[in-house]
């Protein structure tokens, strides 16, 4: 079986009352390939936590199927082999954490001395060794989200489906957590997780899909969103002495830059090797070409933008 | 169903409801009362004794019913509240087994909660008369019964509706379920009576006979009880439970939590 997830047509309608209710994941259709680090990407509101929650049986599809491995979401062999990190994720507070975690290690039917020796590993791999005795209670934010990493890895399983796992921390936090997902990617997992913030992603997706309002807007590799953007490169050059009003009128750089010796300007892929020339011939050092990543965010606005007007029309 | 699994269950629920203050408030009310009972005095021994069991059995399966409405109303509801069941029911553990481990480890607590004071009940009454009167044993085995039916009731409401509203219902299904037929026949006998008495019958064809499980006075004059009865009435008690405990699995398998 090659495949980790795969949805048909799922759907999940939030019923209120009789007349009212939420359309909030409207035929979906996935396939998560095994090792593969997927990114679900959606601002708040789109269905990423109802769709993660279908996928680990939290919830009912009001109508088509999930299926994990194979076996239908929900079922106990399905659940077998997904760890899961919730969004908001609280846990009973008054447990230690090596307590916990031999809790949530028993429904796997993991014997106790190879929790012991599990508990270890993922402990170590979270870095929160020296937290195996604490309270939950008296963990830190950032701790508890790798605790939260830690009990969705407690049966070494083969697929992890983490909601939102970085949201909430501050930049050390998120660069942890971030790190921790690669390390579980070379160890072969298939990672599932969802993210409201595409830079987030960038990094350590090799697939991503975009989901606004319930409804899957694209999904792909990661390289093909790169390759859709206009390639604009950020140049970075130095002069050793502060170019004249002339020299930048040749160059037709702005005025702005004339008392600099260090510039940065955006070019066009296409006049890159023409402008680098008009460089070297005044004489300028050139310092780093970078191209513009930002422009994968700049797909996702016009994605939702569009995908909010096909609606109205 | 994973008998391992409930256990786990239920052994995490009684340490989590072991954190609750107001538990330990209601059971220390209770064991205080019946210590006074002690100090009730009426005329002749044969009078303060039926006193004392007559007070003690009451206090019991008052303070057995709070403590059991206490225990049941917010343990699913909190766990939904809080979150913490979300990486628990991800887990390979079926609802099933996720509501009778909820169900089994707050009984547990309810055992010990009414077995000290029963305990206590009679060593009072051995201290007194230097009897053992072991038949309260068997009043209080029956109020056991009950509350696990009130228990699995007020579980399974409180996983559809609001706290107060479980609150209400359990009380008036309590309260109609408690009639005895004997109380229910005298109001039949006025004709005025009659649409009420025919509703209440309704009510009480479905709703648990709470009153079967009410022998304290034969309990407090020492009467006879015939053999059969304590395991036909908890039988009776132990289906609807079980009824109960599936109305609430499939409540919350439905909900989207
Ligand atoms: N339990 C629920 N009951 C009713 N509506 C819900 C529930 N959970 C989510 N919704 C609604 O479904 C939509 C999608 O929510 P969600 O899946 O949480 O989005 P996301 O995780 O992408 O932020 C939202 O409009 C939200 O209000
Ligand atoms: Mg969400």
């Amino acid at each position: 079986m090659n495949i980790a997830i795969l949805t048909e047509n799922l759907k999940k309608n939030y019923k209120y009352t009789k007349n009212k209710n939420i359309l909030a994941l409207d035929n979906l259709n996935l396939e998560v390939l095994k090792g593969d680090i997927f990114g679900f990407i959606g601002p708040n509101g789109a269905g990423k936590t109802t769709a993660i929650k279908l996928l680990t049986g939290l919830i009912q599809p009001t109508g088509g199927k999930a299926y994990i491995f194979g076996e239908l979401a929900g079922s106990i062999r399905a659940k077998k082999n997904i760890g899961y990190l919730s969004e908001i994720a609280y846990y009973y507070d008054f447990m230690e954490v090596d307590k916990l975690l031999h809790f949530y290690g028993s429904f796997f039917g993991i014997s106790k001395i190879k929790r012991e020796g599990r508990i270890k590993e993922i402990l170590k791999m979270v870095d929160m060794t020296e937290k195996i005795n604490s309270k939950i209670k008296d963990l830190s934010k950032g701790m508890l989200q790798r605790f939260g990493i830690a009990q969705a890895l407690i049966s070494n399983p083969p697929l992890l489906i983490l909601d939102e796992p970085t949201s909430g921390l501050d930049p050390i936090g998120q660069k942890e957590i971030k790190d921790i997902i690669l390390k579980l990617k070379e160890m072969g997992i298939t990672i599932f997780f969802s993210s409201h913030k595409l830079t987030e992603v960038e990094h350590i997706c090799d697939k991503i899909g975009i989901i606004h309002k319930g409804k899957m807007l694209t999904q792909g590799a990661l390289g093909e969103f790169l390759k859709q953007k206009e390639p604009f490169l950020k140049l970075k050059f130095s002069f050793s002495l502060p170019p004249s009003l002339e020299v930048l009128n040749k160059l037709n750089l702005p005025e702005t830059l004339k008392d600099n010796l260090l510039c940065e300007i955006t070019v066009h892929q296409k006049d890159l090797n023409h402008f680098i020339d008009k460089l070297r011939l005044e004489n300028a050092q050139i310092i780093s070409i970078i191209p513009e990543i930002s422009s994968l965010e700049d797909t996702f606005f016009n994605l939702i933008k569009e995908g909010e007007k096909n609606e109205s029309s | 169903m994973n008998l391992l699994n409930i256990l786990r269950v239920a052994s995490i629920t009684a340490e989590k409801s072991l954190r609750q203050k107001i538990l330990y408030l209601i059971f220390f009310f209770g064991l205080v009362l019946i210590a006074l009972s002690n100090f009730l005095n009426v005329f002749g021994l044969g009078a303060q004794i039926r006193l004392i069991k007559d007070f003690s059995l009451t206090g019991i399966n008052l303070f057995g019913l709070i403590f059991t409405i206490a225990i049941y109303l917010n343990s699913i509801p909190n766990e939904i509240e809080q979150k913490t069941i979300y990486p628990l029911l991800a887990k390979p553990l079926r609802r099933s087994e996720y509501v009778w481990g909820k169900f089994l480890g707050n009984y547990y607590l309810i055992f010990l909660n009414m077995l000290i004071l029963a305990v206590e009940l009679f060593l009072i009454l051995k201290l007194n008369t230097n009897i053992y009167y072991f038949n309260v044993f068997n009043c209080i085995f029956l109020y056991f019964i009950q509350c696990g039916v009130v228990g699995a009731m007020v579980l399974a409401f409180s996983t559809r509706i609001s706290y107060p509203l479980t609150l209400s219902l359990t009380l008036f299904a309590y309260i109609i379920g408690g009639f005895s037929s004997v109380y229910i026949q005298y109001l039949a006998a006025q004709p005025e009576n009659q649409i009420g008495v025919f509703i209440i019958k309704i009510i009480k064809d479905i709703i648990p006979h709470f009153d079967y499980f009410n022998i304290k006075n034969s309990v407090v004059h020492d009467y006879i009880i015939e053999p059969k009865y304590l395991p036909m009435t908890a039988f009776y008690g132990i289906t609807y439970i079980w009824l109960f405990i599936i109305l609430a699995e499939m409540s919350l398998r439905n909900k989207d939590l």
